[in-house]
C-alpha cells in the first residue's frame, strides 16, 4: 500500500489545513537567545567540573606512581630477607625426612604370626 | 527551499546574525509541524526552541549547507519524540490535551458560532488524531511527516538516514494499522466522524 485511499487522504488534507502554521509569540527569539546563554553557562560549567575532575584523577595517579607504589613494593621485598625464605624452606625438608625416617607404629588388633 | 545555504554556512562559523536569519526563516513552518506532531498547542514553543537551541549547538555537526534541511526535521522530528516521552513519563494522557479542541467541537455541534467549514476541520482533526492513536509515536510521526507535511520518501531517507526500502515497510505497516482502525469505523469520513461523535457522547454521559 503506497498511498491511503481518496478519502482518507481527504481526511489527512483537512487535517493539515485545520492545524495551520501557528505566528509564533514575539517573545520567541528573545527567549530562545536566553536559552541558548543558559545552555551555554551549563556547558561551560559541565567543562570546568570535568577538568577539574581530570586533573584531580591525574595528580592522583601521580602520587600513587611516584610515592605511593614504590613503597608499597619496597616493604614486600624487605619483609623477609634471603636467610629466612632458606631456613624455611631446611625447616620443611627436615619434617619430610623426619617423616618418612620414623618407624612405623604397630596396626594393633592384627595377631602377631 | 527554508533558507540559502550560504546563510547555514554562515551561521556555521558562529555568524550570530546568521543563525537570526535561519530563526527567523523556519521558525514559523518548525512551529507548525511541531503542533502536529506533538499535538499539544500550550508547549509547541517551548519544543520549537529546544529544536533552535539544539540547531546551535550542533551545527558543526552539519555535514553539507545544502543538507540543512532535513537535518532540521531530524532534529524537529527528535525533539518531539523526546517531549512526547517526558510527557508519558509524566503520566499525563495525551488526550487530555485536546480538551480544547472537544471543547470546540461541542460548541460547533450546537451550532453556536462555527461555520459548517470550522466544524468539518474540527472532525477531520478529531478523526486523525484518533486514527493515528492506534500507531506507535514513531509512526504517527512518520505518517504526518509524510501524508500532512508532504515529505517526499527522498526526503524522508534523508531525515532518518535509512533506506526507502525500510521506510517503505515502514510506512506500509503504520498506514495498514490506520486504515484498519478507519474501516473499524465504517470505511469514510462520514462513518468515521458519526462513530467519533457517538463516542463523545458516551465519553460525556
Amino acid at each position: 500500500m503506497n498511498e491511503f485511499p481518496q478519502d482518507l487522504q481527504q481526511v489527512f488534507r483537512q487535517y493539515r489545513e485545520a492545524l495551520p502554521d501557528p505566528e509564533p509569540s514575539v517573545n520567541f527569539t528573545p527567549m530562545l537567545w536566553e536559552k541558548i546563554e543558559a545552555r551555554r553557562s551549563s556547558l561551560t560549567m559541565m567543562r570546568r567540573l570535568t577538568h577539574a575532575f581530570v586533573s584531580l584523577a591525574t595528580a592522583a595517579a601521580l602520587v600513587l606512581g611516584v610515592f605511593v607504589i614504590p613503597q608499597v613494593q619496597e616493604r614486600r621485598v624487605l619483609s623477609t630477607s634471603y636467610a629466612e625464605v632458606v631456613a624455611e624452606e631446611g625447616n620443611d625438608a627436615q619434617e619430610v625426612a623426619t617423616a618418612f625416617a620414623a618407624p612405623l607404629a604397630p596396626v594393633t588388633g592384627v595377631p602377631a604370626q | 527551499m527554508l533558507i540559502d545555504p550560504e546563510v547555514v554556512g554562515r551561521a556555521r562559523t558562529g555568524d550570530s546574525q546568521a543563525f537570526n536569519q535561519i530563526v527567523q526563516a523556519c521558525r514559523k513552518p518548525i512551529l507548525g509541524t511541531i503542533r502536529r506532531l506533538i499535538g499539544n498547542p500550550d508547549d509547541v514553543e517551548d519544543v520549537a526552541q529546544e529544536v533552535f537551541v539544539r540547531v546551535y549547538y550542533s551545527l558543526d555537526q552539519l555535514r553539507s549547507d545544502e543538507g540543512f534541511e532535513p537535518w532540521l526535521y531530524r532534529l524537529t522530528v527528535n525533539a518531539a519524540y523526546d517531549y512526547l516521552r517526558r510527557k508519558r513519563r509524566r503520566h499525563e494522557s495525551r488526550m487530555s490535551d485536546l480538551g480544547e479542541d472537544q471543547v470546540t467541537l461541542a460548541e460547533a455541534a450546537e451550532g453556536t458560532k462555527k461555520s459548517a467549514d470550522a466544524v468539518r476541520k474540527t472532525k477531520a482533526r478529531e478523526l486523525v488524531e484518533s486514527l493515528l492513536a492506534n500507531v506507535s509515536d514513531q509512526d504517527r510521526m512518520l505518517l504526518l511527516l509524510k501524508e500532512v507535511e508532504g515529505l517526499s520518501l527522498k526526503e524522508l531517507e534523508k531525515v532518518y538516514r535509512v533506506k526507502e526500502n525500510a521506510l517503505k515497510v515502514r510506512l506500509f505497516r503504520a498506514r495498514q494499522r490506520v486504515l484498519k482502525a478507519f474501516e473499524a469505523g465504517g470505511g469514510t469520513t462520514a462513518a468515521a466522524e458519526d462513530k467519533l461523535a457517538d463516542e463523545k457522547k458516551e465519553g460525556d454521559q
